[in-house]
Parts: C-alpha cells; sequence; structure tokens
C-alpha cells in the first residue's frame, strides 16, 4: 500500500517568491530613481560592479526574458518582442533568451508598459555561442559601454579540475576589469567589499549544496519548481547577504521537513531528474507530474555549482555528497578573485561537453536517488541542449529510464503540451 | 561543368581527398590529422610532419548523426559527424579543434568518444581576440598542442621543424593571396568555382606538392584565354561553404564570383605568420590578426568595415549572404553586414544552405539577383 506524505507549504518559499518581484519592481524604478544599472546575461561579471555601486542593480538578460515571457503575456509582449527581433533581419532560430530580450530592447518596452531600463553599461561573459554577442548588440543599440569576459578553454573531458591557464587568463580579464570601471565611471573599487561580496557568493553556494544534498532525502522535502525561485536567486545575487540569510533559512526549513516527514507530494512513486531548464510558460508540467506521485528531485544543473564549494580530486572527480568545504571562502582580494574565475569557468565548461554533462548528471542520480530523467531538448539555446543525445543514451545504458521533449524555453510558437503530456 | 584543363587537378584533389591522403599515407609513413576549423596551427603540424586535413561534410543526406546531434545544429556540423560515423574518415590517425561554436565543437566530441583514433586534441583559444591578454594565453595553449603533438609522434619539434613548417604553409598562404590579386581584373583571371577547389584542395593535400601546383596554375593563368568572360562581379560572404555545385549554379547563370570571405575561402588563408626567433607568438599572433570568424568578433566590431573594403578592393557588383540553417554565429552577424553593404551601395542577397542544395530554389533566387544587378549595371 502507497503512504500518503504529510504536504504542507514551504514558508520561505514566498520571500524567494518576493525577492524576484522587488528585484522587478527595483530595476523598473531604477532609472528614475537614478540607479546605477547594468544589462547583459546573468553571470556576467557584476560582482565587480556591486563593489563599487551601493545602489547597483544588474538586470540578466537571461532572466529578463522571462520576466517578459510571463508578465507581459497580457499586452501580447512576448509574440511582438519575438517578431521585432524578427524585423530586424535575424532569423526566428537564435537563441529564444536573446531574442526575447533584444525584443524588449528593440521596442522599448517592459512588462507593464515602461520603457526598456536604460543602463549605464552592458557587461558580458562570453560563455556560449550568443552572449557576447548578445550584449555587443545591446550596448550599441543602447550606446553604453561594453565589456565582455571570457574563459579560454573549453577542455575536452570530464574533469572538474581548473584547467590553470583558462583561470589565469579570466583572472587577468578580471583585473582589467576594475581598472576600465574605474577610469570609464571615475569611481575607485573597494577590494574589501569585493571579497565579502565574493565570500557570501561562495556561502551561497555552500548552502546550495547542502540543500540539494538534502534531497537525497526519501521522500525528497522538496522539487524542482520548489527550487527554481531559489535557483534563480543563487546565480543572479548570490553575493548579497540577503540571499546567504534566504539559503540558510531554505536549508534549515529543509532540515526541518525532513524531520517532520513534510514532502511535496502526498505520494512519492518514483524520483526523476529534469534536465536542462523548463519553459516558463509550462510549469504546470510540475503539477501534473506531482498529481501522478513522480517527484522532481532536482537537476544536474543544480549539481553543476556544488564543484566550486567541494574537494575536487587530483583527476578531476567530484563527489556531490562529500561534505562542503566551509573553509574554502575567500579571505582577500586575491582568492575572491580567483573564486570568481573558477566558478565562471565551471559553470562554462558543464555545458559544452557532453562528457562532463553525463559525468555530473550520473552523479546527480546517484546522490539523489534518482530513477529516471526527462530531458529538455531546448530549440532556443544550444549550450543546455549540446551533447543531449549522447548524455542520454549513456544514461539509459546505464539502466536509467529516460524521455525527452522538445521546447523553446520562450517561444511558445514551438510549444506543444498535447505532445509533452502524452510523451510523459 | 566542365572546368578548364588548367583547373581541373584541383577539382580532383577535392573530388578524391580521401584517396589523395591514403596514399600519402602509405607513400610516406606519416599521421593524417583531420580538423574541424580553420583556427589550426598548420605551421606546427607541418614541423612534426603530419599531414593535416580539414573535415569535410559528404553533401549528401545521412541520418547516422542523428542519434548523436540534434537536429537544431547547424547541417554542416552534423554532415561531418556523419561522414566520421560512416567511415569515410576511416585513414585518420588523429583528431583536433580550437574552441570554436558549440555546433563544431559537438562534431568533435562525438567524433572523439565513437571513432577510435590515437590522438585527440582540445585547444583552447581566445574569442576576445582584441584584448591584450589573449596572445599571451594563446601561446600557453600552443605550447600545450605542442607537448601533446611530441607526446604522440615520438619526438621533439624543434625551433627548426617549425620554422619549416611555417615556411610551407606560409609559401601556400602567399600563393593563394596572389591567385586572389588575379580575381581583382574585369573580367578576371579564373571563375570563382575554380579559385574555391584551388583553396579548398590545399586544406587537403600536402601543401608541398600544393605550392607547385599553385605556382604552375599561376603561370598558366597568366596565359589564359579560356577564362571567365564579363558579368556582375560577386562576392560571397558567409560560414562553410563548401559545395562547389553552389558556384556552377552562380556563374552558370551570368554571375562571376571574384571575392569571398567564408571557412573555405579567404578566411582560411589570408594572413602569414611572420618567422622570427619567437614562434609560438608569430603563430598566435597570426590568429589574432587574421580575417575574423563572427565568434572573434565580439567586443569591437572589425569583420564590417574588413568586409566592405575587400569588397570595395574586388569592386563587387552585390553580396551573396549566406548561412547555415541553425548557425547562430553567421546568423548574428548578416543584418549587420547587410546593412552596412546596402549603406554603401551594394546590394546584397541572403542565402540559408541545408545539408544539400535546393537547387531549384537558389537558382531561381540567384537568376532574379543577377538580373537586378544587370538592370543596375545598365
Ligand atoms: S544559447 Fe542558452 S546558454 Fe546561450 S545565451 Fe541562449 S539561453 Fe543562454
Ligand atoms: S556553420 Fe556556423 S554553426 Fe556550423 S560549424 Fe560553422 S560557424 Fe559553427
Amino acid at each position: 500500500m502507497a503512504i500518503a506524505y504529510r504536504t504542507e507549504r514551504l514558508a520561505v518559499y514566498d520571500k524567494a517568491k518576493e525577492i524576484r518581484l522587488k528585484h522587478y519592481r527595483d530595476v523598473l524604478a531604477a532609472n528614475e530613481e537614478g540607479r546605477f544599472l547594468s544589462v547583459g546575461n546573468m553571470h556576467a561579471p557584476k560582482e565587480f560592479l556591486a563593489a563599487m555601486f551601493p545602489d547597483f542593480i544588474h538586470v540578466g538578460g537571461e532572466p529578463w526574458a522571462v520576466f517578459v515571457t510571463r508578465e507581459g503575456e497580457e499586452s501580447g509582449l512576448p509574440t511582438r518582442a519575438v517578431e521585432a527581433v524578427e524585423k530586424h533581419g535575424y532569423t526566428r532560430d537564435m537563441c529564444g533568451f536573446m531574442r526575447m530580450s533584444w525584443g524588449s530592447m528593440f521596442l522599448d518596452e517592459s512588462p507593464g508598459g515602461k520603457p526598456f531600463p536604460k543602463p549605464r553599461v552592458v557587461i558580458a561573459t562570453n560563455q556560449c555561442d550568443y552572449k557576447g554577442k548578445w550584449s555587443q548588440v545591446m550596448s550599441e543599440h543602447l550606446g553604453v559601454p561594453f565589456y565582455c569576459v571570457e574563459a579560454g578553454n573549453f577542455q575536452a573531458d570530464a574533469s572538474w579540475k581548473p584547467h590553470e591557464p583558462s583561470i589565469e587568463y579570466m583572472v587577468g580579464q578580471f583585473h582589467d576589469f576594475i581598472a576600465w570601471l574605474e577610469k570609464t565611471f571615475e569611481q575607485s573599487f573597494d577590494p574589501a567589499k569585493f571579497t565579502e561580496i565574493m565570500a557570501n557568493t561562495y556561502r551561497s553556494r555552500c548552502l546550495w549544496a547542502e540543500v540539494i544534498q538534502l534531497q537525497a532525502h526519501a521522500p525528497a522535502p522538496l522539487e524542482f519548481k520548489l527550487l527554481l525561485p531559489f535557483f534563480l536567486s543563487m546565480e543572479y545575487w548570490a553575493y548579497k547577504q540577503e540571499i546567504v540569510d534566504l539559503l540558510t533559512e531554505l536549508r534549515d526549513e529543509t532540515k526541518d521537513r525532513i524531520a517532520k516527514g513534510i514532502t511535496p507530494l502526498p505520494e512519492e512513486k518514483c524520483r526523476v531528474i529534469h534536465e536542462g531548464l523548463p519553459p516558463w510558460y509550462a510549469l504546470h508540467m510540475f503539477r501534473f507530474l506531482r498529481e501522478r506521485g513522480i517527484a522532481v528531485v532536482a537537476g544536474s544543473n543544480h549539481v553543476m555549482f556544488m564543484p566550486s564549494v567541494l574537494n575536487i580530486a587530483d583527476d578531476g572527480s567530484f563527489d556531490p555528497q562529500s561534505p562542503v568545504n566551509w573553509e574554502g571562502t575567500p579571505r582577500n582580494l586575491d582568492e575572491a578573485i580567483r573564486f570568481r574565475a573558477v566558478m565562471q569557468w565551471q559553470s562554462d565548461i558543464w555545458g559544452v561537453d557532453p562528457r562532463r554533462k553525463t559525468y555530473c548528471l550520473r552523479q546527480t542520480l546517484k546522490m539523489l536517488k534518482g530513477q529516471g530523467v526527462i530531458f529538455e531538448q531546448d530549440r532556443g539555446c544550444e549550450f543546455f541542449s549540446v551533447g543531449i543525445p549522447e548524455v542520454k543514451r549513456a544514461i539509459q545504458q546505464d539502466g536509467y529510464a529516460a524521455m525527452q521533449y522538445e521546447a523553446n524555453r520562450v517561444d511558445q510558437r514551438e510549444w506543444s503540451w498535447p505532445h509533452v503530456s502524452d510523451a510523459m | 561543368m566542365e572546368h578548364s584543363s588548367l583547373t581541373q587537378p584541383f577539382f580532383d584533389l577535392v573530388e578524391e581527398r580521401h584517396q589523395y591522403a591514403r596514399e600519402w599515407k602509405a607513400r610516406t609513413g606519416g599521421k593524417v590529422l583531420g580538423y574541424f576549423c580553420t583556427y589550426v596551427p598548420e605551421e606546427l603540424l607541418y614541423g612534426a610532419d603530419i599531414l593535416p586535413v580539414r573535415i569535410m561534410g559528404g553533401l549528401e543526406p545521412a541520418d547516422v548523426s542523428e542519434a548523436h546531434i540534434a537536429s537544431m545544429y547547424c547541417p554542416f556540423s552534423r554532415d561531418c559527424l556523419s561522414e566520421g560515423l560512416l567511415g569515410r574518415y576511416d585513414y585518420l590517425d588523429g583528431i583536433t579543434i580550437t574552441k570554436s561554436c558549440m555546433h563544431i565543437m559537438q562534431t568533435f566530441r562525438s567524433w572523439a568518444q565513437h571513432i577510435p583514433l590515437e590522438f585527440s586534441y582540445f585547444m583552447g583559444m581566445p574569442s576576445l581576440v582584441g584584448g591584450h591578454l589573449a596572445p599571451k594565453y594563446l601561446v600557453t595553449e600552443l605550447e600545450g598542442l605542442k607537448k601533446a603533438l611530441e607526446g604522440w609522434i615520438g619526438r621533439e619539434i624543434t625551433d627548426a621543424d617549425i620554422d619549416r613548417g611555417m615556411e610551407i604553409v606560409n609559401a601556400n598562404r602567399g600563393l593563394l593571396r596572389d591567385m586572389y590579386e588575379l580575381r581583382k581584373p574585369d573580367p578576371p583571371l579564373l571563375w570563382g568555382g575554380e579559385a574555391a577547389a584551388v583553396v579548398m584542395s590545399s586544406m587537403v593535400t600536402d601543401k608541398r606538392e600544393h605550392n607547385s601546383r599553385l605556382q604552375s596554375l599561376l603561370a598558366g593563368l597568366a596565359q589564359r584565354q579560356d577564362g571567365p568572360k564579363r558579368g556582375s562581379r560577386l562576392m560571397i560572404v558567409g560560414s562553410e561553404i563548401q559545395d562547389l555545385e553552389l558556384y556552377d549554379i552562380i556563374e552558370g547563370g551570368g554571375g562571376v564570383v571574384v571575392m569571398d570571405e567564408h571557412c573555405f575561402g579567404s578566411r582560411y588563408f589570408w594572413n602569414q605568420s611572420r618567422p622570427g626567433q619567437d614562434r609560438m607568438g608569430a603563430i598566435a599572433d597570426r590568429f589574432i590578426e587574421r580575417p575574423r570568424c563572427p565568434l572573434k568578433d565580439v567586443n569591437e566590431r572589425v569583420r564590417l568595415g574588413y568586409i566592405l573594403n575587400l569588397a570595395q578592393e574586388w569592386k563587387v557588383d552585390g553580396v551573396l549572404l549566406e548561412h547555415q540553417k541553425f548557425c547562430a554565429p553567421h546568423e548574428y552577424d548578416l543584418p549587420h553586414i547587410k546593412r552596412v553593404l546596402e549603406e554603401n551601395n551594394i546590394p546584397t542577397f541572403l542565402m540559408e544552405m541545408d545539408m544539400t542544395l535546393h537547387r531549384g530554389a537558389i537558382t531561381t533566387r540567384t537568376e532574379a539577383f543577377l538580373e537586378m544587378l544587370e538592370l543596375d549595371l545598365v
């Protein structure tokens, strides 16, 4: 007989949602309030600006695209945005996030009807084929300065050990970036503040790792959809004390849920991993799965943040269940800059090599006692979709169940729920 | 299309490239290394007595790659992998790539995973080539490749080896530039399809042999009687244009391709490495200074002015802007290139390529474009 678990709301979830909403309210008011705004990709080196401008806000293109998709629906903004991009001569098969954020910029429209936020600077990390160019076009269109940094090597294997020439190259670029910022904005950089910012980022990652490790518990205390706003906070604002506090609360509440036997599903029939990010207009798929007793416990994109706070063995492997290395928290400027480079490089390499993705997914399945994987093949994101057929085959050969659905995270014209739900 | 006896041998080299490499191996006992992107330091490979060959697609629908690369990646990357999986490159001893687009990097990785080889090497490459840190970083990566090659071939690659390699590849680059000069007159001394076959054959032939063939070609072209007649002068800008039939369509319709800026054309060979004591620095500098692919034109746009200059110097009447379906890098540059050319009164024509040519559609559209150019010319 199936056991029915106690389901209860995650109290800290509303806080995470509120942080997200407040961020967008702040962004929309930023120009009127004269705050220092930057735009670029989510992983752009925003921490350096945060160490210079107390009122600083960064608008990550990916979450902005999600914001446009979700909150602009009523006024038809998502469709008008992608059409505006096509009118500028760009093809429909390009990155969905990029097109949505460009569209909002070209139309000079935000959800709710306000103009697109005007930044003082565009910053980027050149991670996939798009991010550098995405930001280049924004800086040209908006007429503001642009700075981009990159990792030069996406070494081809499963190792997570930092590739030292790439790290050194990035560290050099970050030093240049500091000098450029000081010169461009005539503002001095505060090394102590930056160190604290990166220490917070490190702490957020440690807390995140502990939360994901707690997901190993059966029944799982959280599920993929519940993790979404925290994942966003972790990716976006991990450097803020507010997020360290939020993730501390999440970890503690998760522990408490385990102690009290609280789960998101009344019945956990099986545990699966969702690989990739879901289309934001179709999060109802998680309810569909929940109603069928399928616990979507996490994704390898959750685990990919963990190597930066765990010990990596000499052969480049890491054990996601090993204790989090709180000792590694950066203590000075050099350590802070190096950590910024390593965490950047590690998130860059995760996406580009099927062997590394497979390794990470195997580790995730093992740690979280997953029985199968739902792969999202995103037609609008080549980074998350790289090597999916290879990864899927490897996982199936290991004996796991696997299914794949196609979507475009932001462009709803490429979505068919009847097909996807049938496949599920 | 029938080719002149002057250029037919180059078409044959492209057509029979696999046989050529097999025979080269049998003759020399050397190793053959396949590469996927023009950012490869051929100086080092020739210095190591390795024959580098550019991996090309088979230009035929093949579904063997489907199980490895999703259909949302460019046809070229899928086609190349299919060729490997079908065993057409069974003579390769190794493969290499430098950091490039996500599409072709995936081809490299699936190839390395599924096709057993002695050697496979991924080399880092900066995209932000304008940055002052890029050359130093690139030298580190080149040193890494050199060391890996030495381990593979079992001997040191000496300075003298690198100098020799540099001399061989620089000579080839110089001769190809000379050939491109012969496309400046009106009419040019050779067809675009012929020039493309010469460049492509240089990617799959021992360059020492190619150099002597090129020298004879250049001498022959100076005396040529059966060259192109006057027609609309076209340039092709794009990515992996390896289908020579495209030139037949364009040039059979009354145009003549006099210039190009793509990976199977001028972008491959345009500049030389400067010999000197700092050999790795010279190879790195060449990569930094070479005509940029869109992926490497990030912080400041250099490509637009560069393409416009070529179009003006070769006095082109119109430009064909090609991209492979799903090719992100070229798709984000094309609207900008189109704008700049048209602002300078150079008409453009967009062409999306798939695995195989849609001959009928391309013929109709090219004819319409040529007709429009003719009217303008009148
Ligand atoms: S392709 Fe994917 S990873 Fe790259 S910018 Fe677009 S959404 Fe982000
Ligand atoms: S055509 Fe484009 S996507 Fe394909 S390999 Fe070339 S640059 Fe990459």
